[in-house]
């Protein structure tokens, strides 16, 4: 890769290196435009917005375009990032912003399709189980009835399993904000839950082994 | 409290995250995504309606001149074709004929649409630019009849061929031999075609093919997945779908005898016999079993693309549509008013009866269920899966918790590197705790720790290891 670290302007947080660049780099080789930039930004921070755009939305057949189109806003508007080591918080919530944007255009056009959430068809995915299916839809189905930035909290934490600065972060509100969509989130849900007999069978069990 | 305090939420969120992430990296587009920026205009993210409506059609032509355009500049190239064969083993390419060259040397020539191609006293491999192989065996004949850049049309015009099929975003791969078409979009398998005898074989190792007959032309196609046999046959007029395990080698070495009575469809005695002891309910094996049997004395020897084989191949997908929406109760009742359970059974291959087992798991049928899981595990004992259901089945719907701990035990013993070792033994600690054996639920849970000391089960096991 063409992208000399050493050039690279100087950062004040840890650096993160793989293959030998740091984001700093890495920000600098993006905004020149350099060929294998893209390559790398989307080896070092693929996974993360994968994980963290599927975690908030579900089994969704856009998934993949959401995810490209992260990465297209992330380089369109590289050369606004003033603090190249917050790279990886930026680009977290870019994914945020992404995904809250699908569910709020998923919900709009809802009622177009006559459907329950339940009904609508995913993509096929021959190596899912039926079990695996079963209960990513029956959560789902409880985390759509979450208001959004409850939903995006709570999946965001427990699904994408990111930290409470991460979460606080990528949806740019405090860490207090983020801990009281939490608890709000975790009642709907449980009061959700109730009316699900696979959901309701898994948490009871857990409660046994607490109280045992 | 800011973090949820309720420990089987936690749970099942942990549980959630774990299935979440193993959906999605089996279907990751990061690949795809690396290789080279999208430009905006290809992604397929909604724009805004407002403002966009009124401009709809004057974008809409700009935007088909614009595909045209590219398309026609730099559209997709149809794929292409080496071909290698033994020089001096009368192989023919072409118009060509082997050198003569004695020692076995191997050549390389390029392929050309529409060539005669055959192999003589050894295999001809047609090595394909989107990675797909055909190898011709000695003395079968064949030809390159369409290629696109999805993929080709190749005809088996006698012999017999293992096909390799790479599976990319819009493979369309199509094997013909006389009447018969073998579409393919990713798979391994082997194809047989006696010209005399009018006779197909096609042995599944790996993924689905779906085959269709000329002779039946508005006929449903017939699903065939890994682990499957489909032979057919145009004179007799019949087809069967059976167990690969049945048959010696690789299925089609033999020629088809698709003429005889039920049970040459059915692999005698089943392969799996399961050592004396190990099965918690060794018994409850056999009315399934008499059933399935029963069952597919009606579908073997079907009149080719029947009633039989019509229902079998519409409910296949049916039911299959409805499980992926979670609709179990649906699907089940699909697959009973359809071809019938044990005759779908009988026909389906490992994956998908397994599949059909978790659906009548999920649909609250327990018998169906375990009808399902027993007959997988018998046809297919390497698979670890079945036991691991069985086990499931009679933890969680007949809560029978000695029969599931044994269930479980099972599979820790015959798959100990399984996928699902440490979930089993998970399960098998709970079950036994459930069944009151302490002891074995405390060793249990001791090897969980080991294992995986961070695992969803290691809250139970702490409690267990320490009584």
């Amino acid at each position: 890769m063409p992208v000399n670290a050493e050039k690279a302007a100087s950062s004040h947080d840890a650096p993160q290196h793989v293959h030998g660049v740091d984001n700093a780099a890495l920000v600098a080789a993006l905004v020149r435009g350099d060929g294998d930039a893209w390559t790398l930004l989307v080896d070092r921070f693929g996974r993360d917005v994968e994980r963290l755009v599927a975690g908030a939305l579900g089994v969704d057949a856009d998934i993949a375009d959401i995810v490209q189109d992260v990465f297209l806003r992330v380089m369109e508007r590289i050369h606004q990032l003033r603090d190249p080591a917050a790279l990886k918080g930026w680009i977290s919530s870019v994914a945020v912003f992404a995904a809250r944007g699908h569910i709020r255009r998923r919900r709009r056009w809802r009622w177009i399709r006559f459907l329950a959430p339940s009904d609508i068809p995913d993509t096929p995915a021959a190596t899912a189980s039926p079990e695996s299916h079963a209960i990513l839809r029956a959560t789902y189905n409880v985390l759509e009835t979450l208001p959004e930035n409850e939903r995006l909290a709570f999946s965001l934490r427990f699904i994408s399993e990111m930290e409470l600065t991460e979460v606080a972060a990528a949806c740019g509100v405090s860490l207090a904000t983020i801990k009281r969509r939490l608890s709000r989130a975790e009642v709907s849900f449980l009061e959700g839950a109730k009316k699900d007999p696979l959901l309701t069978e898994r948490i009871e069990r857990g409660e046994r082994w607490k109280n045992r | 409290m800011e973090e949820p305090v309720t420990e089987g939420l936690r749970d099942l969120m942990a549980e959630v995250a774990t299935r979440q992430k193993d959906f999605f990296e089996r279907r990751s587009s990061l690949s795809q995504l690396r290789v080279r920026p999208p430009v905006r205009s290809a992604t397929r993210v909604r724009p805004r309606l407002e403002g966009v409506l009124r401009l709809a059609p004057a974008f809409g032509l700009a935007a088909v001149a614009l595909a045209g355009g590219v398309w026609w500049v730099n559209g997709p190239r149809p794929i292409t074709f080496a071909i290698e064969a033994g020089t001096g083993d009368g192989s023919r390419v072409g118009a060509g004929v082997g050198s003569g060259v004695e020692g076995g040397a191997r050549a390389t020539t390029s392929g050309r649409l529409g060539d005669p191609l055959s192999a003589g006293s050894r295999a001809l491999t047609l090595d394909f630019s989107d990675g797909s192989t055909v190898e011709l065996a000695p003395r079968s004949a064949a030809r390159v009849a369409e290629l696109t850049a999805a993929g080709a049309r190749v005809e088996l015009e006698d012999g017999r061929a293992e096909v390799s099929v790479k599976h990319r975003a819009k493979t369309r791969w199509m094997l013909e031999a006389g009447p018969f078409e073998v579409r393919v979009t990713g798979t391994r398998f082997a194809i047989s075609w006696n010209r005399t005898a009018e006779s197909l074989i096609v042995a599944m190792t790996e993924g689905t093919v779906e085959i269709a007959s000329r002779l039946e032309p508005e006929a449903p196609a017939v699903r065939v997945t890994a682990g499957q046999r489909y032979a057919a046959s145009k004179q007799r007029g019949r087809w069967t779908i059976d167990p690969l395990e049945a048959h010696p080698r690789n299925g089609v070495d033999v020629d088809v005898d698709v003429a005889g009575g039920p049970a040459k469809a059915i692999p005698a005695g089943g392969t799996a016999a399961a050592a004396p002891g190990e099965e918690p309910r060794a018994s409850a094996a056999a009315p399934a079993e008499a059933e399935a049997t029963a069952a597919t004395a009606v579908a073997a020897g079907s009149p080719l693309l029947g009633r039989s084989a019509r229902l079998f191949a519409d409910g296949n997908r049916r039911w299959q549509v409805l499980a992926r929406r979670g609709q179990f109760k649906e699907a089940l009742d699909v697959v009973e008013r359809g071809a019938g359970f044990a005759t779908t059974c009988r026909q389906l291959g490992a994956e998908e009866l397994v599949q059909l087992g978790d659906v009548a798991r999920l649909a609250g049928n327990v018998p169906r269920a375990e009808q399902a899981y027993r007959l997988a595990r018998k046809r297919y004992p390497r698979l670890d899966r079945p036991v691991f259901a069985l086990g499931l089945v009679a933890f969680e719907q007949r809560h029978d918790y000695e029969a599931a701990a044994g269930w479980f035990e099972t599979y820790r013993r015959r798959y100990p590197a399984g996928p699902l070792r440490d979930e089993a033994t998970g399960r098998a600690m709970e079950s036994w705790q459930r069944a009151g054996d302490r002891a074995r639920a405390a060793a249990a849970a001791t090897e969980y720790l080991d294992r995986a000391p961070t695992g969803p089960y290691a809250p139970l096991a702490r409690q267990l290891a320490t009584q």
